[in-house]
């Protein structure tokens, strides 16, 4: 219960595109996110 | 300056704390705002000519929380929200085991428990009632943060529950999609909602928790009689403690609580007023003395004249003044503010980074999942915000209990940190009241002794006073006193009978061509005690002489040693001559003297000693010294339990007793020692707790965390930082 393990988890091949734009899309999230959390503070 | 204490519903951890402030402050004439987790408290300082009570309660409604002014929280209010809270938490633990019970056979890979229970639709069903309605506060918090452009613990919660929901809800719908990929059609519905139950389990444990540190101000209140008996046109009647007016008379029988603050125009007895001044001995009461409202009156009874009601009162001054230290923040807080305000947008990067991470080494979306949920669960801006106001609270309520009123957090920081103590001499190591210690008489004793009783109880003089206690100590009949004449400087003279009364001074009655020979062997050696001569003089002769004295409180050898085993440099700052004062210092054991200071120049001593680099703090009776206590980095006023409401003092002894400022050191130092364990395990809780979750273990060890577990977890940390607060409770000073 405490730990999940390793076997639980199989290793995937994804096609290098779906790699690469779940990086890009996730990367424009913490920025979006960053942006409307902190960039507009004034006090 | 107008300034409001609201208490506000709502909050959940201490960016909220954060994102009231922001919305308070935003308010136009707000000048500045102060919102205490710990104490879900708003102090609101304001121009009361831009703003008003409604708008600052509008921009908080709008933030998506609640203000009340302090004490108008309906109480039907807080009940049912109780009432709906208790349900809310069993629904959710019942749906949760039946959760469980369907989920944990499959996890294990294990044939038991009832099969029906882990069908998809069921479990859907079970988890959105728990999420939706038993957790639906977080969902519209965590919305309301969001269109508010604030983060909050809920936009953690909603954020993670939610994602392991909908991820299930695709397994559940479109499960021939996973399948495609590879993927197991794994639910993660318990997930969601345990982690749901056991923030609201952790929650509900809080606030209980939190609800005991502030017990300090329910026994005030409830020190409070409800009624009062009083005397209206001849007449007994019991009416409402709030009808009572300045100026009624009230009837106190044995063993009843006192009202309101009075003096006692009838009758006596002892009062206990520990439960006010923190003096454990009950204090004798009769005609002319003073009563505090809310003590306790021992085997005797009494009348007397109300002169305090209402807010007026020491009781109502102590709760608000307890109240508003409770609501204060200390400046080691700052930090933490600081790490809140940034912390759940960086929780929530670190999640989806994690997310990419996990996906792009192992091209595992489930993996991926549920890492990242682990992030944002396990993350707790809770215990980091509850860590320093909870230990406050306990603290400055402890402080009440021992009559030491603590105006906020900055000053327990501050106490702890104190390295020179400056001990005003006149009324704080001495008794403040001249009272006569020796008395010689030519003539018989008790017929001089009321002949200058009879005369001085016309003056007004502080040393007049001394002697007419005097007499009254002696049970002295006072006499007629004629043609009464005070010459300032010099003394008083009057007629009592066919006898010509004078008291005054040596030179005085010199100067008038009396033989003043006679009380010669003992001036010396009374002034050298710093005693103050007085001699009488009847129809030309000198017939007696006095030495009056403003004698050591008793403790106070005791307390200066105290002082400096605790390490402190302790100074004595009088107006006195350098060979007096140096004398009643070698007295109480202080060493470092400042003498001949004037009233005006008290400051400026204080200012010496901080430019050596010293944290001074003064203690002095809190009206003569208030310039030296403001300028000190602490100033402690000693009270007298009535004068509490014109002490300007950073720390207010209420009884007078000296041993407070050892106790209120101490205090200091147990609370910050509670507010640094607080912010080690909150912050470590998290640096340690975080990277577990995101995985870092896993290439290592093949662990990692299950959210379920990081739930627990993070309830866990908030629970534990309020149970460490309440360990203050146990405080009890050294002597």
């Amino acid at each position: 219960m405490v730990i999940i393990l390793l076997s639980a988890f199989k290793q995937m091949e994804q096609p290098l595109v779906v790699r690469v734009a779940v990086s890009l899309a996730g990367l424009g999230l913490i920025a979006l996110e960053l942006w409307w959390f902190l960039a507009h503070r004034k006090k | 300056m107008d300034t409001i204490n609201l208490k506000l519903t709502g909050m959940s951890c201490a960016a909220c704390a954060g994102n009231i402030e922001r919305a308070i402050s935003q308010v136009p004439g707000v000048e500045q705002c102060q919102v205490n987790f710990g104490a879900q408290q708003a102090n609101v300082f304001y121009d009361g000519r831009k703003t008003d009570f409604a708008t600052i309660q509008l921009a908080i409604e709008k933030a998506g929380y609640h203000g009340y002014l302090l004490d108008d929280l309906p109480i039907e209010q807080t009940y049912e929200q109780d009432r709906d809270q208790y349900l809310k938490i069993i629904v959710a633990v019942i749906a949760s085991v039946f959760l469980l019970l369907g989920s944990v056979p499959m996890m294990l890979g294990m044939d038991i428990g009832p099969n029906w229970l882990a069908q998809p639709y069921l479990q859907l069903i079970l988890t959105s009632i728990v999420l939706f309605w038993c957790g639906g506060g977080f969902f519209l918090r965590g919305w309301k943060s969001l269109k508010n452009r604030s983060a909050s613990m809920d936009t953690l919660i909603s954020l993670g529950t939610g994602a392991a929901y909908i991820y299930s809800l695709f397994v559940t719908f479109f499960p021939s999609l996973f399948i495609a990929q590879g993927l197991t059609t794994h639910l993660y519905y318990e997930v969601a909602a345990v982690v749901t139950t056991l923030i609201l389990l952790g929650r509900f444990l809080e606030s209980r928790a939190k609800g005991q540190t502030s017990e300090a101000i329910a026994k005030l209140y409830a020190l409070q009689p409800k009624q009062s008996r009083v005397i209206r046109n001849d007449q007994i009647v019991e009416i409402e403690i709030a009808d009572v007016t300045v100026g009624d008379i009230v009837l106190v029988r044995p063993g009843e609580s006192i009202p309101v603050d009075g003096i006692v125009t009838q009758g006596s007895s002892s009062v206990d007023e520990a439960m006010v001044t923190g003096e454990s001995k009950p204090v004798k009461k009769q005609n002319g003395d003073r009563v505090i409202g809310a003590t306790i009156n021992g085997m005797g009874s009494f009348q007397f004249r109300a002169t305090q009601v209402g807010k007026d009162t020491v009781l109502a001054q102590i709760i608000s003044m307890v109240q508003q230290a409770q609501g204060s923040k200390a400046p080691i807080q700052k930090l933490a503010d600081r790490i809140t305000s940034w912390f759940v947008p960086v929780v929530i990067a670190i999640a989806i980074l994690t997310f990419i991470l996990w996906f792009d080494l192992t091209g595992n979306l489930s993996l991926a999942m549920i890492t990242s949920v682990g992030v944002l669960i396990i993350a707790c801006p809770c215990a980091l915000g509850l860590a320093t106001p909870t230990s406050i609270m306990v603290g400055t309520g402890k402080g009440a209990e021992y009559g030491i009123l603590i105006k906020g957090g900055e000053i327990l920081e501050l106490t702890q940190k104190v390295n020179t103590i400056v001990l005003d001499k006149t009324g704080t190591l001495t008794q403040g009241k001249p009272t006569v210690t020796d008395f010689i008489s030519n003539i018989n004793e008790l017929d001089l002794l009321q002949a200058l009783v009879s005369v001085e109880s016309k003056s007004e003089h502080p040393l007049a006073k001394a002697i007419t206690d005097y007499g009254k100590k002696q049970q002295i009949k006072i006499l007629d006193a004629m043609d009464f004449k005070a010459i300032a400087g010099c003394g008083v003279q009057a007629r009592v009978g066919q006898k010509l009364v004078r008291i005054g001074t040596k030179a005085w009655l010199k100067e008038l061509g009396i033989d003043t020979s006679f009380s010669e062997s003992y001036e010396n050696s009374w002034e050298s005690a710093q005693k103050t001569v007085v001699l009488v003089a009847i129809d030309e002769v000198v017939q007696g002489a006095l030495g009056i004295a403003d004698a050591l409180k008793p403790n106070a050898n005791s307390v200066v040693e105290s002082l400096k085993n605790m390490g402190m440099q302790v100074f004595m700052l009088t107006g006195d001559n350098h060979f007096s004062a140096e004398s009643i210092a070698r007295e109480v054991g202080i060493f470092h003297v400042l003498s001949q200071v004037k009233p005006q120049d008290k400051v400026n001593q204080v200012k010496l000693l901080q430019s050596q680099g010293r944290i001074v703090a003064m203690v002095g009776d809190g009206i003569n010294d208030a310039p030296a206590l403001a300028q000190a980095d602490v100033g402690i006023a000693i009270g007298s339990g009535t004068d509490i409401a014109i002490s300007a003092a950073d720390i207010t002894l209420v009884s007078g007793d000296l041993q407070g400022i050892v106790t209120a050191i101490q205090l200091a130092k147990a609370t910050m020692a509670n507010i640094r364990q607080n912010l080690f395990f909150a912050y470590i809780y998290n640096i340690a707790g975080i990277p577990i979750a995101a995985g870092i273990l896993f290439p290592f060890f093949g662990w990692l965390l299950n959210p379920m577990i990081a739930g627990a977890a993070m309830a866990f940390s908030s629970v534990s930082v309020v149970s460490n607060a309440l360990r203050l409770r146990k405080f009890q000073p050294r002597t």
